[in-house]
C-alpha cells in the first residue's frame, strides 16, 4: 500500500545517482517522514521524523556517504529548498514540499569502502609522515593550519586544537581511554565552520579506527562509544551525524578511500584520496585528513595494527 | 530619441554625480539608476586635454575605423595548432645564447627574484652553465641576450623564460598568416617559471625535451593541424575562463592529441608518461591558449590610428601594454602591481612577488578575468560572488569595442566575450582590465604559492594615451 | 573596546561561506576581531579566554551561529554586524535580484531601456563633457553641475535643440518633469500650469504659490540661470515654451527669470506671444511694458504671477485665498524697534528668493547691498561684513565654492545670523527655509539654536530683533509645512507667507516714515 493516496507532485523532477544502502531502502520501501533541516547548495539535511536521523542530498560533483543521495543537480538553493521544508518518501522517491521529487529508481548502491588488506606498521608509518606533510603543503588555512584571519580567536583555536589532538593521540596511543575522552571533549565543538574543526578531526579519527581496527565492532571501542555520547550534546546535528556514523565505520566515500590508500598493502599512492579529502568544505578536508593521519598512528601505537600481514619487501 | 513630450508623460532618470537626487526620484515612484562615475583619466588636466582631443569628429572617425579594423582582425583571426619544436629552430631570432622573458623589456640587473631565478635555472638547463652560481655571473656578464617574448613572436607564462632547445608550441594564424609560439607547460607549482630551478626542475625540463616534446612534434606532424579557437570556445562553455582554470581546455586538448600521441613511433611508457604529465595539472593548456591569443592579437597590431590594446604583460617590475597604432615594439610601462588572492598554506601576502608574465595577453584577447562569468568555479579566488564575477564580465564590457561572437558565455545569453580594449574607454571611464593570475613567490627558486586578480597600472595607459595623442598630431 | 554579538538561531550556512565571510568580517574598517562559529561550549570557551564572551554569545546552543566583534566603539561594532549581516545575504542571495552598476552613460542607455533623462551632478570641469554624451545618447539632460563656461554652455544647447533635446542647465537646480520633481523641487498638486524657469527657486517658489492658490503644476522645465544671457540666446527658455505649447496637458505657462538681455527679451517674448497659450511672464525687475507689448500678462512678483496663472488657469479669483498683507501687524513692529535699528539683513538660500526681497527693498531704499549685486557701488566687497541694507545670497558661488548648498549645510548662515544679531542697528533678519526633495530634513529645526541665541543677544542688550521667516514648501513635501512654521514661531519668529510678502514685511518693519 501507498503510504498516501494523493500523487505527489513537484516542479522539478532530479534522479539519484547512487546513495547509502540504508536510505535507499527507506526510499524504496516504507513511509519515511521528515522536515529538512538544512539546506546549502550542494547539500540538503533531512531530519527524520521517526529516528531523529540527519540524512543528506548531495550534488552530482559530490561523494556518496552515509545516508546519502548522490542527485544529478547543481544547485538545491536555486530549486528554493529551505530550512523547514516537509519530505516525505516512499515507493521509490523522495519529495520536497512541493519543490522537488527525487527519484531513486537505478540508482548505485553505496556501502562505506572497507580495506581488504594491511600494509606494514612501517610503511604506514612512512606514508602516515608523507600525507601529513602534504597536507600542511596543501590543507587549507582555518582550524588545524593557521593564517586564514590573523586575530587572537583564530590563534587561540588553533592552539587548542593542536593541545587536543596531541593529547588525545598520546593518550590513545597508550590504550588510556578516560584521558582521550577528556581530550575529545574539548576538541568537540571547537573551531569555525559549519562543522567545526575539532568535530571533522574526530570524524576522521573515528573513521580511521573503526575501518582499521582488528576488531572492527564498534562494540569493543569504548572510545568510540564515549565520543558519541559526549557529541551529542556538545556540537550541532549536523556534525554530531557525520561523528556518530565514522564512530561505526561509516563515513564519505572520499574518506574511506584515503584510509584505504594510507592503510591497505595493495593501494595506489595515496596523493591522489589525500587531494580528494583536502577539497571538501573550507578547510573541513584538511581537519579530517589530520584525523585520519592521527587515528592511524594511534592504532600502530597502542598495538592495534595487524602484524600478521606483513608486506613483502 | 525621446522627444520632449515623450518625456512630460514618463521620465527615466540615468542620475550621474550626487546620489541623493536618485534616491528622491524613486521615493517619488520614478525610475532612476545611479552611474558608478569617476572623473574620467583620473581628473588629470593633461590627459582630459588628450582625450578630448582625441575626440573631435574628424579624428574620432578616423579612430573609430582603425579600431574597427583591429577588433575585426582580432575576431576574425583563425589560430590553429601546427606543431612543437625547439625554439632554437621555431622562433625568429633565436640563438643559442638567447633568454627571451615575460613582459616588457629589462636587464637582468633589474630582474624579479621569480625572473632570475628561470634565467639561471635556463642557463643551467642549457649546459651554458655548471650551478646557478655560475649561471648567475654568465647572465650579468654580458655574453647572454635577453629579449621580451613578445618581441619574437611568443608569449611566456610567469617569468617567461625561454631557451634555445626548450620546445615551442607553433600556432598560425591561418586567416593573415602570422604564427605565435609558447613554451610547454611545466605543470605543478614547483617550476622554472616561477622561478624554482633546483635538479627537480631541470630534470623535468630534460624530460620535456627528450621525450614531451618529440613526442608532441611527431603527434602534430600526424595530426596536421588542431582549431584552437573552436576548442577555446567550447572549453568557455565547460567553465573554464582559459587563464586560470583550464581543466576543460586540458581535457579538450588531450583528448584532441590522444589519438595522434599513440600514432607516434614512442614506446607505450614514454606515452604513458605524457598522459601522466598531463593528467598532473590541469594547467597543460594554459600556454597553448596564450599562443592562441598571440596570435589573433598580433594579426591586429600596427593598424595606423587604432587605440586597441594588442599586448599586455608584465615583467615583474613593469607592466607593460602595446597600442595597435603605435607601432612595432613601443612600450608603455608602469610598475607591476601586487595581486590579490587567497594564498598556499604557509605564505602570506608579503611572500608574493609582483604581477608577472604574458599571460595577460588572455585578457588582452578577451577571456580570463574578461571571460569570469563563464567559470563561476573559480569565484573562490576572488573571494566574491557569482555574482561578482559575472560582474567583471560585463564590466569589460565598458572598456572593449565588440563582443566575440566566436567566443561565447552561456550564463550571459551566450553574449560574446568583451573583445578589444580600448585605451581611451580605460582612461575615460577609469575601470581597469580585470586580470586573472598566479602569484608566484618573491624570492628565486621557490614557486608558486597562490593564485588570484590584478589590474594594470594606470600609468600605462597615461604615456600611451599622451604618445598616441602626439603621434596623431593633437597634443603637445 | 566594545563588544557586540548576533546570535542567528538554528541557521545554518556551508563552510566555505562562513570562512569567507569571516575573512571579509575581520577586514571591515575598524574591526579589531571578529568571530564567527557555531555556539558551541567550547567556541564559547575559546571565547571567554580572549575577553569576548558577551551574555548573549553565553547563551547561544550549538546549533546556532554565534557572531561576536570587538572593536573601538559601540558605534563602529553595531555598522561591522550589519555589514557582516549584509556579507550573509549576499553569500544566500539569489542570482536573479542581479544589480548591475554602469560606469558609463552608454553602457546605462544601452542596458537600461526606456532611459530619457540624464542628471548631470559633477564637479563642473567635467560635466560638459558628460553632458555631451549625454545627449549624443539621445537622453535630455537636466545640468546641477555648475562652473561651466558659458561656451559648453552654447554648444551644448545648440546641440540639443538641433537634436530636439532638453539641455536644461549647467547651474539648474530644479525641475518636475513627468509628475516627478528632480533635484530641488517641492510636491505640488498636478494641475495645467507649465513653469519654464531660469531661476531654480523661483520656479519653486512659483510653484509652491500656485499650489496654494489651489492651482496645479504639468511640468517645471529649468533652463539654469544664463539662459538669457545675449550669447545663449535663451535657447532653452524658447524650446521650454514651444515644448510646453504641444503639450496637451499644460493650458497657462509662467516664465519666471531675471530680467533678460535687451536682444534676448525681445526674442522669447515673440516665442512667448506666438505659442498659443496665455502666458504671464515673471521678469523679476524687468520691464512690464514690454511684456504687455508683446502681448502676455506681466507678473510683477512671484506671488502675482502664480496668481494670475491660477486664474487663467480657472480658478475664481473670488475662492483663492490671496494671503494678503498682514498691515497691522508691520506698524506692531515697527512700535518694537528703536530708532537706530534701521537695516534688513536678508540671509537666503534661495537666489531668486534673495533677488526678489532686495527687489522690493530698493524700491523703497537706496542703501541695498548684496554679493549678487549687479551694480559693483552696491556688491559687498567683503562678503562676510554686512553694509546698512544687506542681503546674502548663500548659494553664491562666494559661499559654495568646494562646500555644499547652504540648503544642504546650514553651517555658514548659522554663524552669520548670530553676528547680524549682534548689531544694533538691525532692525529685522530675514531667514528662508525651503523644504521638498533634495532640501534638509529639518532646515527649521537646525537654525533653533542659533535662532534662540540671536533672540537673547538682542535681549540682554535691550533690544527687540525681529526675525522674519519664510518656509518655500507645500503641504505635500515629506518636510512637514505645519510643523516646520510652528517650530518657528514658537521661537518668535514671524513667518511670511510667500517671498513676496516676505519681502513687504521687511521693508515695512524698518520704514521710519509714516
Amino acid at each position: 500500500m501507498p503510504a498516501w493516496p494523493a500523487p505527489m507532485r513537484a516542479h522539478v523532477t532530479m534522479q539519484a545517482r547512487s546513495g547509502d544502502g540504508a536510505f535507499l531502502a527507506r526510499v524504496n520501501g516504507a513511509a519515511f517522514a521528515g522536515v529538512v533541516h538544512s539546506a546549502f547548495r550542494r547539500a540538503v539535511n533531512i531530519a527524520c521524523l521517526s529516528n531523529g536521523e540527519l540524512h543528506t542530498l548531495v550534488t552530482g560533483d559530490l561523494d556518496d556517504g552515509p545516508n546519502s543521495l548522490v542527485v544529478v543537480t547543481e544547485d538545491f538553493l536555486a530549486i528554493g529548498i529551505c530550512q523547514g521544508d516537509s519530505v516525505r518518501a516512499g515507493g521509490g522517491s523522495l519529495a520536497i514540499a512541493g519543490k522537488a521529487m527525487v527519484n531513486v529508481a537505478g540508482a548505485a548502491v553505496w556501502r562505506t569502502p572497507v580495506p581488504e588488506t594491511q600494509c606494514a606498521a612501517g610503511l604506514l608509518r612512512r606514508r602516515l609522515a608523507e600525507a601529513e606533510a602534504a597536507i600542511w603543503r596543501n590543507g587549507t588555512p582555518g582550524g588545524f593550519i593557521e593564517g586564514m584571519a590573523d586575530t587572537e580567536v583564530a590563534r587561540l583555536t588553533t592552539r587548542m586544537l593542536h593541545e587536543g589532538a596531541d593529547g588525545l593521540a598520546l593518550a590513545l596511543g597508550r590504550g588510556d581511554t578516560d584521558a582521550a575522552l577528556a581530550h575529545a571533549r574539548r576538541l568537540l565543538g571547537l573551531g569555525p565552520g559549519l562543522t567545526p574543526s575539532g568535530d571533522d578531526f574526530l570524524t576522521g579519527l573515528l573513521a580511521a579506527r573503526a575501518l582499521c581496527r582488528r576488531q572492527a565492532d564498534l562494540g569493543s571501542d569504548a572510545f568510540a562509544h564515549g565520543v558519541i555520547r559526549l557529541a551529542k550534546s556538545a556540537t550541532n546535528p549536523i556534525a554530531y551525524a557525520a561523528i556518530a556514523k565514522a564512530a561505526r565505520g561509516e563515513v564519505r566515500d572520499r574518506v574511506a578511500r584515503l584510509i584505504i590508500a594510507l592503510g591497505s598493502a595493495t593501494a595506489e599512492p595515496p596523493s591522489q584520496a589525500l587531494a580528494q579529502v583536502l577539497a571538501i568544505g573550507s578547510s573541513s578536508g584538511t581537519e579530517i585528513a589530520f584525523g585520519v593521519i592521527r587515528g592511524l598512528a594511534s592504532l600502530i601505537d597502542n598495538g592495534e595494527w595487524d602484524h600478521g600481514h606483513q608486506d613483502r619487501h | 530619441m525621446s522627444s520632449i513630450n515623450d518625456l512630460f508623460s514618463k521620465v527615466s532618470v540615468i542620475n550621474v554625480g550626487l546620489e541623493m537626487f536618485k534616491d528622491d526620484i524613486e521615493k517619488q515612484g520614478g525610475s532612476a539608476v545611479h552611474l558608478d562615475w569617476r572623473p574620467p583619466a583620473g581628473g588629470k588636466p593633461e590627459l582630459i586635454d588628450a582625450l578630448e582631443a582625441l575626440a573631435r569628429p574628424e579624428i574620432a572617425a578616423r579612430i573609430e575605423k582603425a579600431n574597427q579594423e583591429a577588433v575585426e582582425r582580432i575576431l576574425k583571426s583563425q589560430p590553429v595548432l601546427v606543431g612543437f619544436g625547439p625554439a632554437l629552430e621555431v622562433v625568429p631570432g633565436m640563438t643559442k645564447t638567447t633568454i627571451l622573458h615575460a613582459g616588457p623589456p629589462i636587464t637582468w640587473e633589474r630582474m624579479s627574484g621569480p625572473m632570475k631565478g628561470a634565467v639561471t635555472g635556463a642557463l643551467v638547463f642549457e649546459g651554458l652553465a655548471r650551478n646557478l652560481e655560475e649561471a648567475a655571473a654568465l647572465a650579468a656578464s654580458g655574453k647572454i641576450t635577453f629579449s621580451p617574448c613578445h618581441e619574437h613572436n611568443c608569449v611566456g607564462s610567469m617569468a617567461g623564460v625561454t631557451s634555445a632547445s626548450m620546445f615551442m608550441h607553433v600556432v598560425k594564424n591561418k586567416t593573415y598568416g602570422n604564427v605565435a609560439y609558447t613554451n610547454l607547460s611545466e605543470q605543478l607549482s614547483k617550476i622554472l617559471r616561477m622561478g624554482a630551478n633546483d635538479e627537480t626542475v631541470i630534470a623535468r625540463l630534460n624530460w620535456m625535451r627528450d621525450v614531451l616534446g618529440p613526442i608532441l612534434r611527431e603527434a602534430m606532424q600526424i595530426a596536421g593541424e588542431i582549431d584552437l579557437r573552436l576548442l577555446l570556445s567550447q572549453a568557455l562553455h565547460m567553465g573554464d575562463e582559459c587563464h586560470n582554470r583550464n581543466v576543460a581546455g586540458t581535457t579538450i586538448l588531450i583528448q584532441k592529441l590522444a589519438p595522434f600521441i599513440l600514432e607516434t613511433s614512442f614506446t607505450t611508457a614514454q606515452k604513458r608518461e605524457v598522459f601522466d604529465f598531463v593528467a598532473s595539472s590541469d594547467y597543460f593548456s594554459g600556454p597553448t591558449w596564450m599562443a592562441m591569443c598571440k596570435c589573433a592579437l598580433d594579426a591586429a597590431h600596427d593598424v595606423p590610428h587604432s587605440t586597441i590594446l594588442t599586448t599586455m604583460c608584465r615583467n615583474g617590475v613593469e607592466f607593460g601594454i602595446r597600442i595597435s597604432g603605435v607601432p612595432g615594439f613601443t612600450w608603455f610601462t608602469g610598475p607591476a602591481q601586487k595581486v590579490i588572492g587567497p594564498m598556499f598554506a604557509g605564505y602570506k601576502p608579503e611572500d608574493s612577488g609582483l604581477d608577472i608574465g604574458d599571460s595577460a595577453i588572455t585578457e588582452t584577447y578577451g577571456i580570463g578575468g574578461f571571460a569570469m562569468a563563464a567559470a563561476p568555479a573559480i569565484v573562490p579566488l576572488v573571494g566574491g560572488t557569482v555574482d561578482e564575477a559575472i560582474g567583471f564580465s560585463v564590466r569589460m564590457a565598458e572598456i572593449t569595442t565588440a563582443e566575440n561572437p566566436n567566443v561565447t558565455v552561456p550564463l550571459l545569453n551566450f553574449k560574446g566575450v568583451p573583445t578589444g580594449i580600448d585605451m581611451r574607454k580605460v582612461l575615460q571611464t577609469g575601470i581597469m582590465p580585470v586580470i586573472n593570475t598566479a602569484i608566484a613567490h618573491k624570492e628565486a627558486g621557490i614557486g608558486m604559492i597562490g593564485a588570484g586578480i590584478t589590474y594594470p597600472p594606470m600609468e600605462a595607459f597615461e604615456k600611451a594615451l599622451l604618445a598616441f595623442a602626439r603621434q596623431e598630431g593633437v597634443a603637445g | 573596546m566594545a563588544i557586540k554579538t548576533a546570535i542567528k538561531r538554528n541557521t545554518y550556512f556551508d563552510s566555505v561561506s562562513l570562512m569567507s565571510v569571516t575573512g571579509r568580517a575581520n577586514a571591515v574598517a575598524g574591526v579589531d576581531q571578529a568571530m564567527i562559529g557555531m555556539g558551541t561550549a567550547m567556541n564559547k570557551e575559546v571565547l571567554q579566554n580572549v575577553g569576548m564572551l558577551t551574555p548573549e554569545a553565553a547563551e547561544a546552543q550549538s546549533g546556532d551561529l554565534m557572531i561576536v566583534v570587538r572593536s573601538a566603539s559601540d558605534e563602529i561594532a553595531e555598522q561591522a554586524l550589519v555589514e557582516i549581516d549584509e556579507l550573509f545575504k549576499q553569500k544566500g542571495g539569489n542570482e536573479s535580484g542581479r544589480k548591475m552598476n554602469y560606469a558609463t552613460i552608454e553602457s546605462a542607455v544601452a542596458h537600461v531601456p526606456g532611459a530619457n533623462l540624464a542628471i548631470i551632478a559633477v564637479a563642473g570641469e567635467f560635466a560638459s563633457r558628460e553632458a555631451r554624451r549625454a545627449l549624443e545618447s539621445g537622453l535630455h539632460v537636466m545640468m546641477f553641475s555648475d562652473n561651466v563656461s558659458i561656451e559648453d554652455e552654447v554648444a551644448l544647447k545648440t546641440l540639443a535643440h538641433d537634436k530636439g533635446l532638453l539641455m536644461m542647465g549647467p547651474d539648474c537646480g530644479t525641475a518636475y518633469i513627468g509628475g516627478v520633481g528632480l533635484c530641488f523641487a517641492n510636491a505640488v498638486r498636478a494641475g495645467n500650469i507649465g513653469i519654464v524657469g531660469a531661476s531654480g527657486t523661483g520656479s519653486q517658489e512659483v510653484a509652491a504659490r500656485i499650489h496654494d492658490f489651489g492651482g496645479g503644476i504639468t511640468q517645471i522645465i529649468g533652463t539654469g540661470g544664463r539662459d538669457l544671457n545675449e550669447k545663449v540666446g535663451g535657447i532653452m527658455m524658447i524650446d521650454g515654451i514651444n515644448a510646453l505649447a504641444r503639450d496637451p496637458a499644460t493650458e497657462v505657462i509662467v516664465l519666471v527669470s531675471k530680467p533678460p538681455a535687451k536682444s534676448v527679451q525681445d526674442k522669447v517674448l515673440a516665442a512667448a506671444a506666438a505659442c498659443g497659450k496665455p502666458v504671464v511672464a515673471c521678469l523679476l525687475g524687468g520691464s512690464e511694458e514690454a511684456v504687455t507689448r508683446a502681448g502676455l500678462l506681466f507678473g510683477k512678483t512671484t506671488k502675482e504671477a502664480a496668481l494670475k496663472a491660477v486664474i487663467l488657469g480657472g480658478r475664481k479669483e473670488e475662492e483663492i485665498n490671496k494671503r494678503a498683507l498682514n498691515l497691522p501687524l508691520i506698524a506692531e513692529t515697527r512700535a518694537k524697534l528703536k530708532p537706530e535699528q534701521r537695516y534688513i539683513r536678508a540671509l537666503l538660500c534661495g537666489g531668486t528668493l534673495c533677488e526678489e526681497v532686495m527687489l522690493i527693498a530698493k524700491e523703497s531704499y537706496d542703501n541695498v547691498y548684496s554679493n549678487i549685486a549687479k551694480d559693483p557701488a552696491r556688491k559687498l566687497k567683503d562678503v562676510s561684513t554686512s553694509i546698512e541694507h544687506t542681503f546674502i545670497d548663500f548659494g553664491d558661488d562666494d559661499f559654495t565654492r568646494g562646500r555644499p548648498h547652504p540648503m544642504i549645510d546650514p553651517s555658514q548662515r548659522l554663524a552669520r545670523l548670530v553676528q547680524e544679531a549682534r548689531d544694533p542697528s538691525v532692525g529685522v533678519i530675514v531667514l528662508d527655509f525651503i523644504l521638498g526633495y533634495g532640501a534638509h530634513e529639518d532646515p527649521a529645526g537646525v537654525m533653533i539654536p542659533a535662532l534662540v541665541e540671536a533672540k537673547q543677544i538682542a535681549a540682554a542688550e535691550g533690544r527687540h530683533l525681529e526675525i522674519l521667516g519664510y518656509v518655500l514648501g507645500t503641504d505635500l513635501d515629506s518636510q512637514s509645512l505645519a510643523e516646520q512654521t510652528a517650530k518657528l514661531s514658537e521661537v518668535g519668529v514671524t513667518i511670511a507667507s510667500s517671498c513676496t510678502n516676505a519681502g513687504l514685511l521687511a521693508r515695512g518693519f524698518v520704514s521710519k516714515e509714516n
